[in-house]
């Protein structure tokens, strides 16, 4: 399988859709999943996050330098079409909570929970626990303080574990 | 290790186990494949455009005159319209969209101000019937400079080919 930098050079020589579909095929599963989670669960404003987030990565593919992986790379348009897309500033004073999941499966409880966070608490744990980023890398994409990033995370940690049932953790870590 | 710590320990962990990937809805790569076949044919539309305009200095400046191409013209504050999508076929997702969005996209690219949206195929009506002929499937708002120029560019529209695109100029200031 042709790796990231090969696709990127086939790309830049031949410019066409089959090459670009192969990088498109490879990473917008993972932008994607990053852009529902980010967008709270609202699938259609995922969708329109990502289509921006490719067309703006596309002419600056050529510009890639290889500093991150490319999916991180591509990822960060599409923390900064996700926060575009929010009209009032993503780091709002948390709003009232979701009434506590019911108890089934993990994944979904978690899964529902996390969406059901302000858009803030959620987007660092996203990008934080999910996606690896440091507190560095997050206050640079949101353009926040990092003591922010730190502080949201925490309080957001706490804010998801009221939203989890307490048996669902301890089940699947046992 | 303290109990919050323990506690951030096993969220953590079970966050990292939620599945990194899903799949983008199937429009989107056929909106981004037809980009990228826009953009190539553009770009290869503008290399064309500066190797003829390249030739004409050439020989302008071998006859002695120099002639510089005149940028076209966008209008910059013209007036807005809306072009409304009547009829053709119903679906108009896949293939279709993205045909559309290219058009759209293109209009973009040279500086014109288009946006557009896809209209679901229910329909509830409020107040007297408007007795419409065919289902309104879409619209787009366009700046153009006038109603001439609007209906030019509705006549290049994909939907044209099977369907009405209706041109109405916005009268809000």
């Amino acid at each position: 399988m042709a790796s990231d930098e090969q696709l990127l050079g086939a790309f830049a020589r031949d410019r066409s859709d089959r090459t670009f579909l192969a990088l498109y095929d490879r990473h917008a599963p993972a932008m994607y999943a990053l852009a529902c989670r980010l967008m709270g669960g609202r699938d259609a404003d995922a969708a329109d996050a990502l289509q921006e987030a490719w067309t703006r990565a596309l002419p600056r593919l050529a510009q890639f330098r290889g500093e991150s992986s490319l999916r991180t790379w591509l990822c960060g348009f599409v923390v900064n079409c996700c926060r575009e897309r929010f009209r009032g500033p993503l780091f709002e004073a948390i709003g009232e909570e979701a009434d506590r999941p019911s108890p089934n499966e993990l994944r979904i409880d978690l899964e529902r929970a996390l969406l059901s966070l302000s858009a803030g608490y959620r987007a660092v744990i996203v990008l934080h626990d999910i996606e690896g980023y440091t507190h560095q890398e997050i206050a640079r994409v949101l353009g926040i303080e990092e003591g922010t990033s730190k502080s949201q995370l925490s309080r957001g940690r706490e804010a998801l574990r009221r939203r989890l049932d307490p048996r669902a953790l301890q089940v699947r870590s046992s | 290790m303290s109990e919050p710590d323990k506690r951030d320990e096993e969220l953590v962990e079970a966050l990292r186990r939620l599945p990194r990937e899903e799949t983008p809805p199937d429009h989107l790569r056929s909106y981004m494949r037809s980009y990228v076949r826009s953009n190539d044919r553009a770009n290869v539309r503008l290399n064309a455009r500066v190797l003829v305009a390249a030739s004409l200095v050439l020989a302008a400046f071998a006859v002695g005159r120099v002639t510089a191409p005149r940028p076209s013209a966008i209008p910059a504050d013209g007036q807005k319209f809306a072009f409304l999508l009547y009829g053709g076929p119903t679906g108009g997702g896949g293939d279709r969209a993205a045909e559309y969005g290219a058009w759209a996209l293109e209009l973009r690219r040279a500086g014109r101000q288009v946006s557009g949206e896809r209209l679901a195929e229910e329909a509830w009506t409020a107040g007297l019937a408007t007795g419409d002929p065919l289902p309104l499937r879409g619209f787009f708002i366009i700046r153009a400079k006038d109603s001439s120029e609007a209906v030019e560019l509705a006549r290049r529209h994909p939907h044209a080919r099977d369907g009405t695109v209706v041109v109405r100029r916005i009268d809000t200031p």
